[in-house]
């Protein structure tokens, strides 16, 4: 009982959980911002930035607006960081111990909602301007990108017959999994709030958005938890789309290799992209996305 | 697709941010008092018009020539008229300014001497020589030389006679070409 105790703690809290994930999702994020620049003919961060960044965040004394409820904004960060560790913790990566349970895959795109519901939460909370309009933003894109991401799981589900993670990662390759990678992979940007889909952390119309009252160490946790969150997305399309290999360490490179190869794919997406506006951005989730879920949920429920 | 194309050419070539070494040499902070060269000033006072703190001035027109004023005293050492200086006349030294009570310490003035039209004999300010290389090349020749001397109404006429030469006599004295 002790035993299964410090399993799970450290399953939460060093690897796959917390530590390990904050380390793995700030060189992601690294990645993303020095390709980003080279790909604009810049130099690009160091490896320890967003770290450095983290750190400094931490550092700051915090500031609450007026009117704004103290629990509300200190608690809605960490809510979000519990959701992503959790999530990660049922996540079957390489290293990870705890079993997999029937209905696991759905608690999981459930808690992958909880850091977007929080970061609409701390934009409406915020009173300012910018962040509400941030937070109605997400809002419709949360709707918008859900419509294929949670399709193409669906899909997958119904041609496997079980909603267990390890039921679906040991499904054979067919139509439906390259329909449902399809309809996964076009909703991972606007998950991540990368271009063309950085509706609701634009920069230049509203100040980079629902975070925009959020400071010190607040902040610093949703930081972390944005990392975590690249990390989660990435655990999540590895167990679904990739092969388990029977070599660990061939598993672990095949693991490691998938997340660069998607944050590299997202990052020369947005370097050359421009936003695209809520109605646009929704249009094409909803035609596209939803043909290629549709397609994905059609061949499921035939085959 | 050419964004493609760029993103591909900004990643071949590294990154564009400049170090500080490839920074340009800055200028000395201090240009320090100016000094005037009378033998290539054409009196045109450029020097007294962008000259804000007035440091700079001319004289009243005399029957030898024009007064050049400077007083250091309110010179604010913006090398304006350094810049501003057509034929070059101007240069900053690098020097401080004496320290002293006695204001005709700070004191420079020059005279620009006229010299006689070597047509007409009226009193005129020639171009200087250096001057009139930089503009028409390394060594004048004989015409320009001769032309330097002349005033504005005497350079005309013998610019049209030299025009008109070239019709009557071509391939004469200086037409042809």
């Amino acid at each position: 009982m002790l035993m299964e105790f410090w399993q799970y703690a450290f399953e939460m809290l060093v690897w796959p959980g917390i530590i390990g994930a904050a380390a793995l999702g700030f060189f992601y994020l690294w990645i993303a911002r020095k390709l980003i620049a080279r790909l604009q003919g810049r130099k690009g961060p160091p490896f320890y930035q967003p770290f450095f960044d983290f750190v400094k965040l931490l550092g700051k004394d915090t500031v609450i607006s007026q009117g704004v409820s103290p629990a509300l904004f200190y608690m809605l960060p960490f809510l979000s960081l519990l959701a992503t560790g959790f999530g990660l913790m049922i996540v079957p990566v390489p290293g990870h111990t705890v079993g997999s349970f029937p209905g696991d895959i759905v608690l999981l795109l459930y808690l992958l909602e909880v850091p977007v519901i929080c970061d609409v939460m701390a934009g409406y909370v915020s009173k300012s301007i910018y962040g509400q309009v941030s937070a109605m933003r997400e809002a419709v894109m949360s709707l918008a990108y859900n419509l294929p991401l949670l399709a193409a799981v669906i899909a997958l589900a119904q041609s496997v017959g079980s909603f267990r993670i390890s039921d679906l990662q040991a499904a054979p390759y067919g139509l439906v999994t390259g329909l449902a990678v399809i309809a996964f992979f076009v909703a991972i940007p606007a998950r991540l709030k990368s271009n063309p889909f950085s509706i609701p952390n634009a920069e230049q119309e509203i100040v980079a958005g629902a975070h925009i009252e959020y400071n010190s160490a607040p902040l610093a946790i949703f930081e972390l938890s944005h990392a975590m969150e690249v990390v989660l997305l990435f655990d999540t399309f590895f167990v679904l789309f990739v092969p388990r290999l029977s070599n660990p360490i061939a598993n672990a490179v095949l693991y490691l290799a998938v997340g660069l190869g998607l944050i590299a794919l997202v990052t020369l997406v947005a370097a050359t992209t421009a936003r695209l506006t809520v109605k646009r951005a929704f249009r094409f989730y909803w035609l596209w996305g939803g043909l290629a879920a549709t397609a994905a949920m059609v061949v499921a429920v035939i085959g | 697709m050419g964004i493609l194309d760029i993103v591909w050419r900004n990643f071949a070539h590294g990154s564009r941010t400049r170090r500080l070494k490839d920074m340009p040499p800055r200028p000395p902070p201090f240009r320090g008092l100016i000094e005037q060269d009378v033998s290539l000033c054409t009196g045109c006072r450029a020097c007294a018009y962008v000259c804000a703190p007035n440091a700079i001035s001319f004289g009243d027109a005399h029957e030898a020539g024009i007064t050049w004023n400077f007083f250091a005293g309110q010179c604010s050492f913006c090398g304006l008229c350094v810049q501003y200086c057509p034929t070059h006349a101007i240069t900053n030294n690098g020097k401080l300014p004496p320290v002293t009570g006695d204001q005709s310490k700070l004191r420079v003035t020059h005279e620009i001497l006229y010299h006689p039209c070597a047509g007409c004999g009226r009193p005129i300010i020639p171009i200087p020589e250096a001057a009139l290389e930089q503009v028409y090349g390394a060594s004048l020749t004989d015409l320009e030389t001769e032309q330097r001397m002349l005033c504005d109404d005497c350079r005309r006429k013998a610019a049209s006679g030299h025009i008109r030469d070239a019709f009557l006599h071509p391939g004469g004295k200086h037409g042809g070409a």
